[in-house]
């Protein structure tokens, strides 16, 4: 597993240890300045909203270095789920995304799923339920 | 009897000089009674064998009433009762809560210096970084701060000490003199402008807290250059860039269109803490020689990128004393092999009659000795800088004391700044080669203002008493040895 040391918007630390083992976690590398991201934003967060509680967790990780387009964004959107913060690039050097949005499933510290780009609702609906089963 | 609606009652006194009434309670249809004027009407009570008297206000006889049996102690605590039950609790709650706040915003840590964690002395030494003001113990910490300044915030936030003041309220960017509320947060605190502010920074710190790498001291609204952060009204960032604005209005016109501001002043921009022609930050090649031996010592500065930024060090000293004996002018050259290891060679040139003198006019005072007067090695190593809870340690080859015309000396010294005052005081040994005597020097430094320290030493044989002025590339100094010769010393680094 690539290494993860970063920090949340609330200022909590995040590592590998800190993501649950038991249950698949979606990690999902994005920019504010990404369209494709943007885009598929509304979807992610019904499916969030949707997901039986507990089933699995979602993780976001921005690689904006324009802290004035993030800010302006996050405080419009006030996300529900921890957005880590990557401005130096660290975690996606080490995770190896060459573009954005980029998609990781990770369960029992293996990556079971991974992708770049647009996917659709069903397909990631299917993919986490794999990943749950494994 | 208060709190006895009715019933028989009898007063009984005790040892101790309690008393209390008996009597009977038809409210509880029990006997019952209380210690007197305590109120304690409803406490069951002891048994008492003795004849039952009548109720002074009802005329009732008590039956086999029990008796309580109390002592002063049970009497106080009666007392504490009726006062509890008193007390208006919407008024306690108020105090508690006034005491509780008090408590905390007394409680906030004191900032302290971030390579030493000293507490900060009155006319510190201060630096700007980012938009921080920060201030340190000793001169010579400003320089190694901005060497990595990240590197000592981020120490300090995990030792959960508060090193640096921003200047700015982090959420609505904009300078900040009389804030209404502070919030410390990875070494740094920040001001508020608003209740407001404060609560969205307390809600996403790390968004807020966050500073781009690259910044301009140009206001990109009217192209002005800005002196220091203190100076500006705030800031914007904008792909990646801190612009600092000279005055209020200029941020609200670049917001408008950024990109046609930024486009202005391009040139301006530059990585957070490089050297720029304003000397905010020190320039690269300043190489220092504080007499802070504990803080800084041999500390070089390093350049933007990280490397040693100058290598060279001449300096050259001169005492106005004319005994043979002493060694009146010195010149060494150093070069810095590593950031703690220095090697050089240095020249004493005494004033001994019995050498031959040199013709050259212009040089004709400033003698050196007959052509064996060598030219000599030196070295001086940090084995280690100092430390919360150690000393500085400096192991070093050099010239021989002040008070002989030739010889050299291998000396260790330990030093270590007194917690809270700029102080300094240093130890010795040293062996040395003139008379082969081992001897213990010792000092202190003292910060006397920013940039200036006073320096006593005793080499052990004479005091000798330093002020010298710690600049960007230079370090003058004013030297009164033995205690009455004059004396004048200068170094450059390049």
């Amino acid at each position: 597993m690539p290494a993860l040391d970063l920090r949340d918007t609330k200022g909590n630390t995040w590592t590998l240890a800190s993501l649950p083992r038991e249950k698949p976690v979606l990690i999902e590398f994005w920019a504010t300045w990404c369209t494709t991201c943007r885009a598929m934003a509304p979807m992610l967060k019904n499916i969030y909203r949707d997901r039986a509680a507990g089933s699995w967790d979602y993780v976001t990780i921005s690689i904006d270095t324009d802290l004035s387009a993030l800010t302006k964004y996050i405080e419009a959107e006030r996300p529900a789920w921890p957005v880590l913060l990557d401005r130096k690039g660290s975690a996606s050097k080490a995770w190896k995304v060459k573009s954005v949005p980029a998609f990781f499933i990770v369960k029992n510290g293996v990556i079971q799923a991974k992708w770049e780009g647009k996917i659709e609702r069903k397909a990631l609906e299917l993919a986490l339920i794999k990943a749950a089963m494994n | 009897m208060r709190g006895f609606p009715g019933g028989t009652a009898r007063k009984v006194t005790f040892r101790g000089g309690s008393s209390l009434v008996q009597c009977r309670s038809s409210r509880f249809n029990t006997n019952s009674c209380a210690p007197e004027g305590t109120g304690f009407g409803d406490l069951p009570l002891p048994s008492r064998s003795d004849s039952s008297p009548s109720c002074p206000r009802l005329g009732q006889p008590a039956r086999s009433a029990p008796i309580l049996i109390l002592s002063p102690l049970h009497l106080a605590l009666a007392k504490c009762r009726d006062f509890v039950l008193r007390i208006n609790m919407k008024k306690l709650s108020f105090s508690i809560l006034l005491g509780l706040m008090a408590l905390f915003a007394q409680a906030a840590p004191p900032l302290t210096c971030p390579i030493m964690g000293n507490e900060i002395p009155n006319g510190a030494t201060s630096t700007t970084f980012r938009g921080l003001f920060v201030q340190f113990c000793c001169p010579g910490c400003d320089l190694r701060f901005l060497a990595e300044p990240e590197k000592y915030i981020s120490k300090a936030a995990d030792e959960k000490r508060v090193v640096a003041l921003s200047l700015f309220d982090p959420v609505a960017h904009i300078a900040v003199k009389d804030p209404v509320g502070t919030e410390d947060y990875r070494g740094i605190r920040y001001p508020f402008s608003s209740a407001e502010s404060l609560a969205k920074f307390r809600e996403m710190p790390e968004l807020y807290a966050e500073a781009p790498d690259m910044d301009s001291l140009t206001c990109p609204v009217m192209q002005t250059k800005i002196a220091n952060y203190k100076d500006a009204s705030g800031y914007a960032d904008f792909e990646g860039v801190r612009y600092y604005f000279c005055c209020a209005g200029c941020d609200a016109k670049f917001l408008s269109d950024p990109a046609k501001y930024a486009l202005l002043v391009k040139k301006s921009v530059r990585k957070v803490g490089a050297p720029n022609n304003e000397g905010l930050s020190p320039k690269p090649g300043s190489r220092i020689m504080p007499t802070c031996a504990g803080c800084a010592g041999e500390a070089r500065l390093l350049s933007a990128d990280g490397s040693l930024a100058n290598r060279w060090t001449l300096s050259m000293r001169y005492i106005n004393e004319r005994r043979h004996t002493a060694s009146r002018q010195r010149i060494s050259i150093d070069y810095a092999l590593s950031p703690r290891l220095s090697v050089g060679l240095e020249r004493s040139g005494s004033d001994d009659s019995t050498g031959p003198k040199k013709t050259n006019g212009i040089f004709n005072t400033l003698r050196f000795s007959d052509g064996d007067t060598p030219i000599l090695p030196r070295a001086s190593w940090f084995i280690t800088t100092e430390g919360k809870h150690h000393p500085s340690l400096v192991l070093g080859l050099t010239s021989d004391r002040l008070s002989t015309p030739h010889g050299q000396a291998f000396f260790l010294t330990a030093a270590h700044t007194i917690k809270g005052v700029p102080i300094t005081p240093f130890v010795s040994v040293k062996t040395n080669s003139f008379d082969g005597k081992t001897v213990f020097p010792f000092g202190a430094n003292l910060q006397v203002a920013p940039r200036f320290t006073l320096q006593a030493i005793n080499d052990g044989d004479y005091t000798h008493l330093l002020l010298t002025h710690l600049g960007q590339r230079q370090t003058m100094s004013i030297m009164l040895a033995k205690s009455k010769y004059l004396g004048f010393a200068w170094s450059v680094g390049f």
